[in-house]
C-alpha cells in the first residue's frame, strides 16, 4: 500500500514537472514551423454554399527575416491572374498587375481584408505565436490540447481562438476563430501532415466561413514543397514583384 | 467579318501554334457594347496575346499583341537584362509613375484615360523605351528614355485625334521609408502636336517635377496618398490626393484632383484640354466604394464630380466571373449638370444614361 501512494506520488509529481504550460505549447507550435525559408506550388480551391468552385493556382515564397516575415505570391494560374503578384513585407502588402505595370502599396487596412476572394485574410496568412499572442489551456485529452489563443493586438479581426493542437507534433490541426461577440465565425482544418526535409506541413488546409458556408481549401503536393533554400532578401522586393 | 476573322486567327494561334513552343501564354478576347440614351448601340471585338517568351533568372523578355478599335498593335516588346544592382529594359514597355487611384500627374510617359481605374478590361499603352534601373542604397532609381511616338486616337465617328509626341527623358527615385513609398521625379517633357479634324495644337516641352506619397495612417491604417508635378516652364501645378479604407470585403476610396490647367469658370473652359486627355475644371473629387459579395462577384459604384460646374458622372461596375475563362462585366452611368458643364455637355450626344456590357474571355 505505502509503494502504491509512494509510485503515484512520484508520477504525480512527474507530471507536474514536466506539464507544458500554454505559453510553452504557443512556443512549440512555432518550432514546427521552424524553417526560414520556403517555396510552395499550390492550390486555392474556393467553393460557394452552392458548390460551385473557383481554383487559383500560385507559387508562394517565404523568409523568416531578422526583423520581418517576408512573402512573395505569384499566380499562374486562371489565365486571367497570370501576371498578377502579392509582395508582403511586415505589415506592408504590395500588390501588382502586368496589365498596367503598376505596383500598388495597399492601405495597412487591407490586412483584415479577403485575399482574392478567399476565405483567408493577409492576417491569417501571417500568424507569429510566440511574439504576437498568449494563450491558456482550456482542455487537455490524452492526444491532445485545445488552447484559448488570444492576440495581443487588441486590433485583429477576431477575439481568440480555440485551437486543437496535437501532444505528438504540436501541429494544430483545427482552429477556430471567434468574433468580438464570442460567436464562431470562421474554422480552419489541417490534414495530411507529412515530413518534408524534416519540416512537418499539412498538405490540405482547409479555412470555412461559418455565415457564408464559403470554404477555402489550400492544397499542395507533397513533392511541390521547399523548405530552407538559398532565398535571398532580395527576392521580396518590388524588382522581383514585376519581374 | 473583317474583326472577327483576326480574332480567330488569335484564336487559332493561342491554341496550336504556341503551345508547341512551350511559351508561356494568355489570350483574351473581349466583346464589348455600349448603348446610350442618346447614342446608337454599338458594339465591338477585340483581342489580346500576352507572351512570355523568355523568364531566366537573368533575362526576361515579354511580347503582348493587340488588336482594338480595328487596328493592331504590338503593346508591348521588350527584352529585360538584370544584372547585380541594375536592371535594363530595352523595347516598347508599360511604364506607371505615381500613387494616384484615378489620376497620375506623375505618369507622363503613357498616362491612363480617365475611368481606367473602374475598367476592368484597361490595359495600358506600351511606348518605345529604354529604362535603366538601379538598386542602391535601398532606393530604386530610374532613368527613363522615352522615344518620340505617334498616335491616331477615333474619339467619336467625326472626331479623330491624331497626337505626336517628342522624345521624354526621366528620373525617378523611389524608396520605403517608415512604410511609406516615397518617390521623386523629374521628367524632361517633349513637344506635343495634337491635330483634331485638321487643327493643330501645340504643347510645348517643358520640366516636370514630381513628387508621389503612399502609405497608411498610423493607428487607424488609412491609407493615404499624395501625388504632385509641377510644369515649370508652363507655370502649372497638378496634385491628387486620396484615402482609402477596407474592411472586411468593403472598400472605401476617395480622391481629390487639382487640375492647375483648367478653369474654375465654365465659361472660360478650354475645350482643347480635352483633346490632350486632360479634363476642363480645376477642382474634383471621385469617391467610390467596393463590395465584394463573393470570389466571383465585385460591385462597385463611383462618382466623377467637377466641383467647378457641379457636372457629374454617377456609374457603377458589377464585375462577375463566370468561370475561370469567362468575365462579365455591367457599367452603367449617368450624367448630371447643365449643357455648358464639362460632363453636362456630354448629354447632348450621349443622353443622360447608358450602358455598356463587357464579356471577357481570358485563356
Amino acid at each position: 500500500m505505502r509503494k502504491i501512494f509512494i509510485s503515484f506520488i512520484v508520477i504525480f509529481c512527474r507530471t507536474l514537472l514536466f506539464a507544458l504550460t500554454a505559453d510553452e505549447i504557443l512556443d512549440k507550435m512555432d518550432d514546427v514551423r521552424d524553417y526560414k525559408t520556403a517555396k510552395m506550388n499550390a492550390t486555392m480551391k474556393i467553393i460557394n454554399r452552392d458548390g460551385h468552385t473557383t481554383s487559383m493556382s500560385l507559387i508562394s515564397y517565404e523568409k523568416t527575416g531578422e526583423e520581418e516575415d517576408m512573402s512573395l505570391m505569384r499566380f499562374t494560374e486562371p489565365a486571367r491572374l497570370k501576371g498578377t503578384a502579392i509582395l508582403t513585407v511586415g505589415d506592408n502588402i504590395w500588390y501588382y498587375n502586368n496589365r498596367t505595370n503598376r505596383v500598388r502599396l495597399l492601405s495597412k487596412s487591407a490586412k483584415k481584408g479577403s485575399m482574392m476572394g478567399s476565405s483567408f485574410s493577409y492576417e491569417d496568412m501571417d500568424m507569429n505565436y510566440v511574439d504576437d499572442y498568449t494563450a491558456e489551456i482550456e482542455k487537455e485529452t490524452d492526444k491532445e490540447y485545445v488552447l484559448k489563443i488570444i492576440p495581443k493586438d487588441k486590433d485583429k479581426t477576431y477575439k481568440y481562438l480555440l485551437a486543437d493542437v496535437r501532444k505528438d507534433d504540436f501541429i494544430a490541426t483545427k482552429v477556430e476563430y471567434y468574433n468580438k461577440n464570442d460567436l464562431k465565425y470562421k474554422e480552419l482544418i489541417s490534414k495530411d501532415i507529412v515530413n518534408i526535409g524534416g519540416h512537418l506541413v499539412a498538405l490540405f488546409v482547409s479555412m470555412k466561413e461559418i455565415g457564408s458556408q464559403k470554404i477555402t481549401n489550400f492544397e499542395m503536393k507533397e513533392d511541390s514543397a521547399e523548405f530552407d533554400l538559398r532565398l535571398d532578401d532580395k527576392l521580396f522586393s518590388e524588382r522581383y514583384l514585376k519581374k | 467579318m473583317v474583326k472577327l476573322k483576326y480574332i480567330l486567327a488569335v484564336y487559332i494561334f493561342s491554341f496550336f501554334v504556341l503551345p508547341c513552343y512551350a511559351v508561356d501564354l494568355t489570350s483574351e478576347v473581349i466583346l464589348s457594347a455600349v448603348s446610350a440614351k442618346k447614342s446608337e448601340a454599338s458594339s465591338d471585338i477585340s483581342g489580346r496575346i500576352f507572351l512570355k517568351l523568355l523568364d531566366k533568372k537573368n533575362i526576361v523578355s515579354d511580347i503582348h499583341y493587340q488588336y482594338e478599335d480595328s487596328k493592331h498593335r504590338l503593346n508591348v516588346a521588350y527584352v529585360k537584362f538584370l544584372k547585380g544592382k541594375f536592371d535594363l529594359v530595352v523595347g516598347r514597355q508599360l511604364m506607371a509613375w505615381g500613387s494616384g487611384y484615378n489620376f497620375n500627374p506623375t505618369d507622363i510617359f503613357n498616362s491612363k484615360p480617365l475611368g481606367a481605374a473602374f475598367d476592368p478590361v484597361y490595359y495600358k499603352t506600351g511606348r518605345d523605351a529604354v529604362t535603366l534601373t538601379s538598386y542602391h542604397f535601398g532606393a530604386m532609381t530610374d532613368f527613363v528614355y522615352a522615344a518620340g511616338y505617334s498616335i491616331e486616337n477615333e474619339v467619336s465617328s467625326d472626331i479623330t485625334i491624331d497626337e505626336t509626341g517628342k522624345e521624354d527623358f526621366g528620373l525617378r527615385i523611389k524608396k520605403n521609408v517608415s512604410d511609406f513609398d516615397i518617390a521623386l521625379s523629374y521628367t524632361k517633357l517633349g513637344e506635343r502636336e495634337f491635330e483634331v479634324n485638321g487643327t493643330e495644337y501645340t504643347d510645348n516641352d517643358d520640366n516636370v517635377f514630381g513628387v508621389s506619397i503612399k502609405g497608411s495612417i498610423p493607428k487607424i491604417d488609412w491609407g493615404i496618398w499624395l501625388e504632385a508635378a509641377r510644369f515649370n516652364d508652363q507655370e502649372k501645378d497638378e496634385f491628387v490626393t486620396g484615402l482609402e479604407y477596407i474592411y472586411d470585403r468593403w472598400t472605401f476610396n476617395c480622391e481629390y484632383y487639382y487640375n492647375g490647367f483648367g478653369s474654375k469658370n465654365k465659361a472660360n473652359y478650354d475645350v482643347n484640354l480635352l483633346f490632350k486627355g486632360r479634363t476642363l475644371g480645376v477642382d474634383y473629387i471621385v469617391p467610390s466604394a467596393s463590395y465584394l459579395f463573393s470570389e466571383k462577384l465585385t460591385i462597385t459604384g463611383f462618382v466623377f464630380s467637377n466641383l467647378n460646374d457641379s457636372s457629374t458622372i454617377i456609374g457603377s461596375v458589377a464585375d462577375y466571373f463566370y468561370n475561370d475563362i469567362i468575365e462579365i462585366a455591367i457599367l452603367p452611368f449617368a450624367v448630371f449638370g447643365d449643357s455648358s458643364s464639362e460632363y453636362g455637355s456630354q448629354k447632348e450626344s450621349v443622353g443622360d444614361f447608358g450602358v455598356q456590357g463587357l464579356i471577357k474571355l481570358a485563356f
